[in-house]
């Protein structure tokens, strides 16, 4: 997979592969997720408060743009004839809340930031050791933590 | 004969403790970006480039940072609003 700025200012995606799709594809794979963000995010706050009843829903609707939106661009640049995603600048917010949603819950499911430390992963020694799940979901989590390093530095920072 | 009836009273107190100071806390995590959470600073708050940048460094080294205090109302507003941009936020009664 390819990831390059545009002349637009905006990012380009360029899939090589069945996988890479399928990479992509799992950032819009679980519909609960909108809804379950929402709800840990509302229990910071205190009963008193009411987020839950308040602001939960309109979290919630928005998170879930978030990642229709993107699923609706990877099925549309999937079928088209010249499989190619193009995130332009005003598309970037939407992009990331979604990249940052799945790695929230990478996290939240495998404490992927503790694989992240080096000492970890000297521990581990090899990482065909590791169980296959745990090892796609670093890597995914690589992947899109290095989508959304470029989301920032070609889109998001240049519009401050 | 009292100068305020009992309800008279709790209005009051109620009114006392929306008035109070509320701070906005946003609490570390290990999955937002450091230049993203300036950026979430300067957009929500309108803070400059270097007021960004030191509250998000507190957020970063001290786990947690009152980037805003003032009214309740206010105070919840803006809660919301860094929830929007997943930073995990709370708030809590100043002093």
């Amino acid at each position: 997979m390819k990831i390059l700025p545009t002349l637009e200012g905006g990012l380009c995606i360029l899939p090589e592969s069945e996988v890479d799709w399928d990479e992509l594809q799992l950032i819009c794979s679980d519909d609960e997720r909108p809804t379950y963000l929402a709800e840990s995010l509302a229990d910071l706050m205190d009963d008193d408060s009411e987020w839950g009843e308040y602001v939960v829903p309109d979290l919630e609707e928005a998170f879930r743009n978030q990642t229709q939106f993107v699923h609706a661009a990877i099925k549309q640049a999937r079928q088209s004839d010249d499989p190619a995603i193009f995130i332009r600048p005003v598309e970037a917010e939407q992009w990331y809340g979604a990249l940052n949603q799945v790695r929230l819950s990478l996290q939240a499911s495998y404490d992927v930031e503790e694989l992240e430390d080096l000492e970890e992963l000297n521990e581990a020694s090899d990482l065909n050791d590791w169980d296959l799940e745990l090892k796609g979901a670093y890597f995914r989590n690589r992947f899109y933590l290095l989508l959304q390093s470029m989301l920032l530095e070609f889109i998001m920072n240049k519009a401050e | 004969m009292p100068k305020t009836t009992p309800d008279t009273q709790k209005k009051q107190q109620a009114l006392k403790q929306s008035d109070m100071p509320w701070n906005v806390v946003v609490l570390n995590d290990p999955v937002n970006l450091q230049a993203y959470v300036a950026i979430v600073f300067k957009r929500v708050f309108g803070y400059s480039q270097a007021r960004a940048e030191t509250l998000m460094m507190e957020v970063h080294t001290q786990g947690r940072s009152v980037v805003w205090t003032g009214v309740r109302e206010k105070a919840e507003f803006y809660v919301q609003q860094l929830h929007s941009w997943q930073l995990q936020t709370t708030m809590e009664k100043a002093g």
